[in-house]
């Protein structure tokens, strides 16, 4: 549905992206990852037909970004990352014109979608704060019912309740086969959502990965409540390989283990209570892997 | 040409169409207004006689003053009327493309089935509509002028004058355009269209002033929005008017195709 083939742009300042390949199939929600300058937008340029290519291809439905943009488009839903809409109308004038421009009337999906989003649509765009202009956007990516998502930063400025609903109706799309292509730094918004992650850092795709495997490839984390204070610090100065303390308080201990068997062989020789393992977020994973150099092991 | 956003356009141009039309109409009856007393009077035109001849071509009343168009001509063709053109030309055209690439509210356009060339062509068109339709406002408010002050209207020297600043600045909104479909801010384009509309113009000047200096007249735009020759009737509007058109339609054209082919930062 989305594929990126050796996508290379490099700006007179020598950023850019470069030899990006990526596909995303249809009814496959990818988020893209990195942090600011990373080449995130300038992808997504490329897959709005904003940009040439200066080597590679960016293609979704198999045509070509830049040369068949409008065509692509009438398949696409698109918010982006910087909201700016026209000044001196209403919600509701500027979505009439989000339709106009589509050839399309759809007052029925507009209300709906304002009703589940708390969107006054007479309100001028001029008096509105940051938030409701991202529901605004919202609304002009979702109201035509498109094949393909391309979101960056899509739930910035909402309140949490917001971004619930957003997740909620992305989500939504997604059991009706819609294909999501999200960049955010919203890990809670992309654990939800995506099926894998791409990672890219200084223009380059570092990793893509599907979000379980992105959890459980690296280390497990631990919680132990030991029987007492000193027997936790016991279990924590114990040589152990693979093993990182994080955190210790009191009887309890939160620890990092990639050696399973070798941490299993110091707690037996303790008094433990409980042992829970705890979930690897997203982000964890996600600034361990930043954390490490460009090109290495995940 | 997409027609919701054409319709979308010419309503937000609307205001300043109707504002520069009116503006230059309103100015046209104050000067119908104050004409016989200028007309007839003895002194001004004693006055008139005494001034170097060079200051008085400068103010274009080298064809004096006893008719309307001529006396238009020096009050309002010649000055007033070219620089209410001018900034309404560069200002509206600059932010027509460039405007939009520069607030990234481009993207919401773009982001629809619409391609750049739709789009521009039709940012070229509300462009060249705008332009036209103040100038067609500002006659038709003059005419209206001259039948409330009960002054001849002369059909042939005003619909020359017309013609001539229509092609004009047409030209005008066509580099505009250009800059405006080649940069990404705006006040580049202004700078830009400004710095060339002012060259031109004094590049008119001198030749005006200056009778050595005429072959300016064949380097500069405004060599051809001459109002005193084109009132006289001493010059046609087919044959560099035609010219001007092409050379409008050949801006507007490599600014369609700049904006068509470069990469915007949306």
């Amino acid at each position: 549905m989305i594929e990126l083939a050796g996508l290379t742009k490099t700006f007179a300042n020598g950023r850019g992206v470069h030899d990006i390949s990526l596909k995303v199939a249809e009814g496959e929600a990818v988020g893209f990852l990195g942090p600011n300058g990373a080449g995130k937008t300038t992808t997504i340029r490329h897959l709005l037909g904003f940009l040439r290519a200066d080597a590679g291809q960016a293609r979704i439905f198999g045509k070509d970004c830049f040369l068949e943009a409008a065509a692509i488009h009438r398949q696409v839903g698109y918010l982006p990352g910087e909201i700016s809409l026209f000044p001196g109308m209403t919600a509701e004038g500027f979505l009439q014109l989000a339709a106009g421009l589509r050839g399309l009337r759809a007052e029925q999906s507009l209300r709906a979608l304002a009703t589940r989003f708390e969107l006054d649509l007479r309100q001028s765009i001029q008096k509105m704060s940051k938030g409701t202009k991202q529901k605004v956007a919202i609304l002009a990516a979702f109201f035509h019912d498109p094949a393909v998502y391309i979101l960056d930063e899509p739930s910035s400025g909402l309140d949490p309740l917001m971004q619930h609903a957003f997740v909620d109706l992305v989500q939504e799309e997604r059991a009706r086969g819609k294909t999501v292509f999200l960049s955010s730094h919203i890990f809670s918004e992309i654990d939800r959502i995506c099926d894998c992650v791409a990672i890219i850092k200084d223009g380059r795709l570092l990793r893509v990965a599907g979000m379980a495997e992105l959890k459980t490839g690296r280390a497990h984390q631990y919680r132990v409540e030991c029987a007492s204070a000193s027997e936790a610090q016991a279990v924590a100065t114990a040589p152990a390989p693979g093993m990182t303390v994080l955190h210790v308080e009191g009887p309890v201990l939160i620890l990092r283990v990639t050696d399973v068997n070798a941490f299993l062989r110091v707690l037996s020789r303790h008094d433990v209570r409980a042992l829970a393992s705890e979930e690897t977020q997203l982000e964890e994973s996600f600034l361990a892997y930043y954390g490490q150099k460009e090109g290495a092991p995940a | 040409m997409n027609m919701a956003w054409f319709r979308h356009m010419l309503r937000s141009v609307l205001p300043s169409v109707i504002l520069y039309g009116f503006s230059a109409a309103a100015y046209g009856w104050l000067v119908e207004w104050i004409y016989p007393t200028i007309a007839h009077s003895k002194q001004v035109q004693a006055l008139l006689s005494q001034l170097p001849k060079a200051m008085v071509s400068m103010f274009g009343v080298s064809g004096g003053m006893a008719s309307l168009p001529q006396f238009f001509d020096s009050e309002f063709f010649n000055l007033i009327w070219p620089l209410l053109l001018a900034v309404f030309c560069i200002g509206l055209t600059s932010r027509l493309v460039a405007g939009f690439v520069e607030d990234h509210s481009l993207a919401n356009v773009l982001a629809a089935p619409v391609s750049r060339r739709v789009f521009v062509v039709t940012q070229a068109t509300v462009s060249v509509v705008a332009l036209l339709s103040v100038i067609v406002l500002t006659f038709c408010g003059l005419w209206l002028g001259t039948l409330y002050f009960h002054e001849a209207w002369n059909t042939g020297a005003m619909n020359r004058v017309a013609i001539g600043g229509a092609v004009t600045f047409l030209v005008v909104s066509g580099y505009t355009f250009l800059l405006s479909a080649w940069f990404d801010e705006r006040k580049r384009v202004l700078g830009g269209a400004s710095a060339v509309t002012i060259l031109f113009y004094a590049l008119a000047a001198v030749a005006q002033m200056s009778h050595k200096e005429t072959w300016l007249y064949r380097v500069t735009l405004f060599g051809y929005y001459r109002p005193e020759v084109l009132i006289a009737g001493r010059q046609t509007v087919t044959d560099a008017g035609m010219i001007l058109a092409l050379v409008a339609c050949g801006l507007f054209g490599m600014g369609i195709w700049r904006f068509s082919t470069r990469n915007l930062s949306l």
